[in-house]
């Protein structure tokens, strides 16, 4: 007897599907985890029983087909549970959920184990699955087949027979994964009858032909009173990987394969994401995405350079393909952006389960709101992203949202609300975290910084900037510090975070209405679209995003609003910033300016410079250390010809100009706090000559 | 699976055994290549087959055409065991039990 053993590819592949399966099963138990928390607050919904059930099934059924044996056996006993309350046996309780995401923690510790990252707990294991038996009777589950079971099917409500379409193409892994498709028409066999039919017409030639690959595909005809549900449910351990679609022949068709209606409907997926979209995407690793966009990078610095050699040439046609390439450079740029792109939904859901258990904690309760879910942003971003907002979310669990008592006594809901959204806003991203607590009294920071010595006892601060005082290093008000929040050290790292996005964070709270604070975020961290203007011998770039017109500015201008730095723009009055002055460039001031008029959070604002060079695609670089501090600058880009521009921040040098002109109303120099926003360096080194030597990372 | 093949005067007759099955896959794939290099008329005996997957119904199909192309035959011999027969037939491969495929 000669026994062919499984090749090695096959075993490679077997590892590969094995990472594609935890990889996966990551997604579904996130979903999960929403679901169940979605659950816990409409406990009569079937449907998302329903959803919670497959997606328990899904992991019980692909685990035990990889290899995942103890975590398939550990997740059957969940959705023999959950098969119960499905079936109207057992009802949703909150601690069947409390129970049920217990389980669903041990369910990711058990996934990474098997990946070789973490250490089960047998213990843990085995007393999540005591009290699931306690809570529901259901005696523990045994271990799970690796063949695929037939699920137990459920009529259409009508109990009527009907006819069904399916298509079932595999992937050309499906043999090598383990699964077989007899088995598949075995279990739709339970639901009815069934013609089969195979299609050899992707069968290559002999020679050509990978005997482990599968390329036979089929079409199908069910006749069953199961719902479309069901039958898709036969298909749950491969959907993944094959193309699918079931759909209902209208009673008059035909009943051979033949009459099957060629336009296919469009079924949702099992967790709402559509077929197509799924089928149209492919898994690719952050770090090559990173890759990507730092070649990209590379590029528009070059094609920079290479604008600037086609400027100065007399040869056309190095002008006409400089060009091209610019256009071809900047589409690139633009798709690979694009590519970085994510809702931020993810993101937002993870902190239902962290209200949930601080909830829990604190015996406060809340509901947590989330709007703009869809909004997308750059990866990087969203990346760093969690950290600071689940310091805000606690922070306004612990300190801003009182006891369920305390609330009533001040007559509103008991139930109190944290409102997590997320809004585009020019090229930025506005995050904001409500919530409908106690507020933050002013009083109690302003003293407070005082006590610290981070303010005199005589500073006379706006609202804002008192609130902006909680962001400063070691400043805390909370009267103790708890598990959850007010080691003094959060809210600093908060906005170390925004701020090494080159974001800011604005508070506002209204004393018993609660708080509001607001992340405003920048789409993306690599490039962006700039215009390049020039002011003496130095290079800024004010972000295009914020850029609304040009407009002359003449000595008379200047005489006729008697020296006051305001434009009169089609009867519009706008205030303008010298940039020139700003920066203390040395050097006459030419005849006529330009002023770039920018959209900023606090209203329109003009910038003054000597020239606007134009449109320049930028790759921002983070200034050094040294810089850092310096807020009105986002950054540094190079230019075609190897100098430095600096990237402006037009809302920062705004709003700078305000608190300069509201200080000086007041008599007071602007230094009112610890780290008052103006203390850049006004003679920033370098800046007068054409390279500058500011250090890039 | 074990494997024996019988070369008659015109035809080249291939015992399959056992479990014809992915793990085998490979190796079938080379017993049918060497039976169509013979350019005889190839003869499937399933006889004593306990087992025939789809990696195994698909080879046979690339196998019969080629012999087909090579203006030969491939058959299925009519002594397989009613339950593969069957199997083939459930899996959509209706005209396998005449020995077609």
């Amino acid at each position: 007897v000669s026994q062919v053993n499984a090749a090695s590819p096959a075993k490679n592949t077997a590892d590969r599907f094995k990472q594609v399966f935890q990889e996966e099963a990551r997604e579904v138990l996130v979903e999960l985890e929403s679901t169940l928390l979605e659950l816990n607050e409409n406990q009569g919904d079937g449907e998302l029983v329903g959803k919670a059930f497959r997606a328990l099934h899904t992991i019980k059924g692909s685990g035990s087909m990889f290899g995942f044996d103890r975590l398939a056996a550990f997740t059957h006993n969940l959705e023999n549970a959950f098969d119960e309350i499905r079936t109207g046996r057992l009802a949703v309780t909150s601690k069947i959920i409390d129970l049920s995401l217990s389980a669903l923690d041990q369910m990711k510790v058990m996934l990474e184990d098997a990946a070789g990252e973490g250490a089960t707990e047998d213990a843990t294991s085995s007393d999540i699955l005591e009290r699931l038996q306690i809570l529901t009777g259901l005696p523990k589950a045994g271990p799970v087949p690796t063949s695929q079971p037939a699920l137990s099917t459920s009529a259409n409500s009508e109990g009527v027979t009907h006819k069904w379409h399916i298509q079932f193409r595999p992937g050309p892994d499906l043999m090598r994964q383990g699964s077989d498709p007899r088995l598949l028409f075995r279990d739709l066999r339970q639901l009815g009858s069934l013609q089969v039919q195979a299609d050899m017409g992707a069968v290559p030639l002999m020679g050509e032909l990978d005997p482990e690959r599968c390329y036979v595909s089929w079409d199908m005809v069910l006749t069953t009173s199961a719902t479309s549900e069901s039958i898709r449910d036969v298909f749950i351990f491969v959907e993944d990987c094959c193309e699918l679609t079931i759909e209902q022949i209208p009673d008059e068709a035909e009943d051979t394969v033949d009459a099957v209606p060629q336009e296919l409907g469009e079924e949702p997926s099992r967790f709402g994401r559509r077929r197509d979209d799924r089928e149209a995407s492919i898994r690719v690793p952050a770090a090559k995405l990173d890759q990507l966009i730092n070649l990209v990078g590379e590029l528009v610095t070059v094609q920079a350079r290479m604008n600037e050699i086609a400027a100065n040439s007399d040869n056309p046609e190095v002008a006409a393909i400089s060009e091209e390439i610019d256009r071809l450079t900047s589409a690139l740029r633009e798709n690979s952006m694009s590519i970085r792109m994510l809702p931020i939904r993810a993101t937002f859901e993870r902190f239902r389960r962290l209200v949930h258990d601080l909830a829990r904690e604190l015996h406060k309760t809340v509901e947590l709101t989330i709007e703009g879910a869809d909004t997308e942003l750059d990866k990087t971003v969203i990346d760093q992203l969690n950290d600071p907002l689940m310091h805000l979310i606690r922070n306004s669990m612990d300190h801003g949202i009182e006891s369920p008592e305390a609330r009533l006594a001040a007559g509103k809901p008991a139930v109190a609300n944290i409102h997590l959204s997320a809004r585009h806003a020019g090229a930025n991203v506005l995050i904001r975290i409500t919530d409908d607590g106690g507020g933050i009294a002013s009083e109690a920071v302003r003293k407070r910084a005082v006590q610290r010595g981070m303010i005199s006892a005589d500073s006379q601060l706006t609202e804002a900037e008192v609130f902006a005082l909680i962001l400063e290093p070691g400043f805390s008000t909370a009267l103790q510090v708890t598990d959850v929040s007010g080691r003094g050290v959060g809210m600093d790292v908060v906005r170390q975070r925004v701020e090494a996005l080159r974001g800011r964070i604005d508070i506002a709270s209204k004393t018993g209405e609660g708080t509001s604070v607001t992340l405003c975020l920048p789409l993306t961290m690599a490039i962006i679209d700039g215009l390049l203007v020039r002011v003496g011998h130095a290079y800024f770039v004010l972000p295009l995003a914020n850029t609304l017109e040009c407009i002359e500015l003449t000595r008379q201008d200047i005489e006729k609003a008697n020296g006051k730095h305001l434009a009169n723009v089609r009867d519009e009055i706008i205030p303008y910033i010298c940039l020139r002055e700003q920066f203390n460039i040395q050097g006459e001031r030419p005849e006529r300016e330009q002023i770039m008029v920018a959209e900023t959070e606090q209203g329109r604002y003009g910038f003054v410079v000597d020239q606007v060079i134009g449109d320049h695609q930028t790759v921002i670089k983070s200034l050094g250390r040294f810089y850092r501090h310096v807020q009105i600058i986002s950054g540094a880009t190079i230019l075609g010809n190897g100098s430095v521009a600096l990237i402006l921040d037009p809302h920062r040098l705004a709003q700078d100009a305000i608190r300069s002109a509201s200080l000086s109303a007041r008599g007071h120099p602007p230094h009112g706090t610890s780290r008052p926003a103006s203390s850049y360096p006004k003679d920033v080194p370098g800046l007068e000559t054409p390279t500058m030597r500011v250090a890039l990372e | 699976m074990s494997v024996s093949v019988e070369h008659q005067e015109a035809i080249c007759v291939v015992h399959l055994d056992g479990e014809i099955a992915i793990p085998s896959a490979v190796e079938l794939k080379s017993v049918l290549l060497q039976a169509l290099d013979s350019g005889k008329e190839i003869r499937l005996d399933l006889e004593k087959a306990t087992e025939l997957d789809i990696t195994a119904l698909q080879l046979f199909w690339a196998a019969r055409r080629g012999a087909i192309d090579a203006g030969s035959r491939f058959t299925v011999a009519g002594d397989a065991p009613e339950h593969i027969l069957r199997g083939a037939v459930d899996s959509g491969f209706e005209t396998f039990s005449e020995g077609l495929l």
